[in-house]
């Protein structure tokens, strides 16, 4: 199955989006595989989206400490859309003082690497607030979708649309980044969910 | 796929993962793992619509705080005590241990005295740290940073980690810039310079010299704000301090970082472990105490000390995941217990052939 890396800084929002994606897409029960290593056999948990949300997405970031994937087979007419989505541990600018995070970041930075396609979650009115953060090439952001543009299948995920401000940092996305797949979303209430089916149906096999 | 991927070799693979491992020891933010990866910023990344590449290599104005400084944000308000028990937590160290107790007590009584309007030297601790690979320098080297801003001594305590490329420039006039700049992004904190040494390489012609003359300089200029670390191996350092009198002369404190014990391995080997939740089994601990001499015994006096132990229990972790692969449904003992046949023998781990390859998700 295709593998699609779903990443971004602390807090974006990668866990609610996967598992709000999984239940738009009709997943009724969600398997959640939390592995230690990328490619190492991973804990199996079988939870419903409501279960899974309670448990897994968390106020306070970081919450996500080791890699989540989650397998979504979604039939839609005759488009059959079969993805691993692999929801990651935020990555930040600065090098983290816990090492389990930094262990878990540098396993994500691997998967991001091999991924079919790569979904970049960003905080919309935190990108309003501070649109500089997208350009600086010491800033995550940044070099995340460089290695998209030269990788995988890429497309930046602008979540919280339904926030103040969530508009005005799709609007500053769209302007900084020109020409690359911009997606504005509410991982909270699905807004957006079908260009982003649309776009993973594109990018995988 | 864009035929980039398509043609991605193995090689590209392993080393994104040496890179990637720095990011897990914590030597190497996540951004700019990336950014070694993926070369230099092209004008995708920072064009400005309008504007030049130029525009987005400075510090964007107002509340961000990207400038490219490695700083802990969530270090601030920490107090003395947390940074001093988390060295004292590094296994080991025992003599480095001391010289940053004797540092600390320095500056507090400096500061006493100070407040009783005794006295008081001019402070300058640019150090310089000797010592094999893996052997904790990246790491005492933050702490040290974060010790003297607890202390009040630098005002962010922040790690700047440069080597060679980050500071020589490629024609007459580049290298001083590029090294000024650093200087700049250190401000307030650490410079760290691994494998200094390696400035010195080239003769006389090379633009390593222009990097030393305007460190020596900022040094200097820069002594009450910026605390500069020259790290490396022992032999080459020496050579080079030796050489640079100039440099010397501004390095009061010199620390000497010794190759661990391998009982220290050992301890370095379960913390690693337990972050993972795997555990040796009593006999995979006792050939990965063979090993371990054996490693050092075939690598003289550049043993890769707690690198070394990382690359092994990489390996063996490959090793058991391939043995369970075989049992219809592993326990959760058996997923977190290693053996001693999944320990490798020193061979393949010292010529790399089970200690490569980018894991497969």
């Amino acid at each position: 199955m295709a593998q699609a890396a779903v990443v971004g800084r602390p807090g974006a929002g990668k866990t609610l989006f996967v598992l709000r994606f999984a239940q738009w897409c009709g997943c009724r029960r969600l398997v959640v595989t939390v592995s230690t290593r990328p490619g190492a056999p991973g804990l199996r948990r079988e939870l419903s989206p409501a279960e899974a949300v309670a448990q897994l997405v968390g106020l306070s970031p970081p919450t996500t400490r080791r890699l989540q994937s989650l397998e979504l087979v979604h039939r839609s007419g005759k488009h059959l859309l079969a993805v691993e989505l692999v929801d990651t541990v935020g990555l930040t600018d600065d090098v983290h003082p816990e090492p389990d995070l930094r262990r878990g970041m540098a396993d994500s930075l691997a998967v991001a690497l091999a991924s079919r396609a790569l979904l970049h979650l960003l905080d919309g009115p935190r990108v309003a607030q501070q649109p500089g953060q997208l350009l600086h090439p010491d800033g995550i952001d940044a070099q995340l979708a460089r290695l998209g543009e030269t990788r995988a299948r890429y497309a930046a995920l602008v979540n919280k649309l339904d926030l103040p401000g969530g508009a005005r940092g799709l609007e500053e996305v769209r302007r900084l980044w020109p020409g690359r797949t911009v997606i504005g979303i509410s991982a909270l209430h699905g807004w957006g969910f079908e260009r982003v089916r649309r776009f993973l149906l594109r990018s995988l096999p | 796929m864009n035929g980039h991927e398509a043609a991605e070799p193995a090689a590209v693979a392993v080393v994104a993962m040496t890179v990637f491992e720095q990011v897990a020891e914590g030597a190497m933010s996540p951004a700019r793992a990336l950014q070694s990866l993926l070369g230099s910023p092209g004008p995708a990344c920072g064009s400005v619509p309008g504007g030049t590449a130029a525009v987005s290599r400075q510090p964007p104005a107002g509340p961000v705080r990207l400038d490219g400084e490695r700083r802990e944000p969530e270090r601030a308000g920490e107090t003395l005590e947390q940074v001093m028990a988390e060295l004292e937590g590094l296994v080991g160290l025992a003599p480095v241990k001391r010289a940053v107790a004797e540092l600390r007590a320095y500056l507090e009584v400096r500061r006493h005295r100070q407040a009783c309007g005794l006295a008081c030297e001019p402070m300058v601790l640019h150090m310089a740290f000797k010592g094999n690979p893996g052997t904790g320098k990246t790491t005492v080297a933050r702490i040290v940073g974060r010790l003297l801003q607890a202390l009040g001594v630098l005002a962010k305590g922040h790690l700047v980690e440069v080597e060679r490329a980050d500071l020589v420039g490629e024609y007459v006039g580049h290298t001083a810039q590029r090294t000024r700049e650093q200087v700049r992004r250190a401000l307030g904190g650490v410079l760290f310079i691994d494998e200094a040494y390696s400035l010195a390489r080239g003769g006389e012609k090379d633009f390593g010299r222009e990097a030393v003359d305007t460190l020596v300089k900022a040094m200097e200029d820069h002594r009450h704000e910026l605390v500069t670390i020259m790290a490396g191996y022992r032999d080459e350092m020496e050579r080079f301090l030796r050489t640079n009198p100039g440099l010397r002369s501004r390095i009061p404190l010199v620390l000497d970082f010794p190759d661990y014990t391998v009982a220290e391995l050992l301890q370095i080997a379960d913390h690693m472990l337990r972050a993972r939740d795997y555990r040796l089994s009593p006999e995979a601990r006792q050939r990965l105490a063979c090993v371990l001499v054996e490693h050092r015994l075939a690598s003289w006096d550049n043993f890769g000390n707690a690198r070394v132990v990382r690359n092994v229990l990489e390996a063996a972790i490959r090793r058991q995941a391939l043995r369970l692969q075989a049992l219809p449904q592993p326990t959760r003992e058996e997923l977190m217990l290693l053996q001693a046949r999944d320990i490798p023998d020193p061979w393949e781990t010292l010529t790399g052939l089970a200690g490569e390859g980018l894991p497969q998700a």
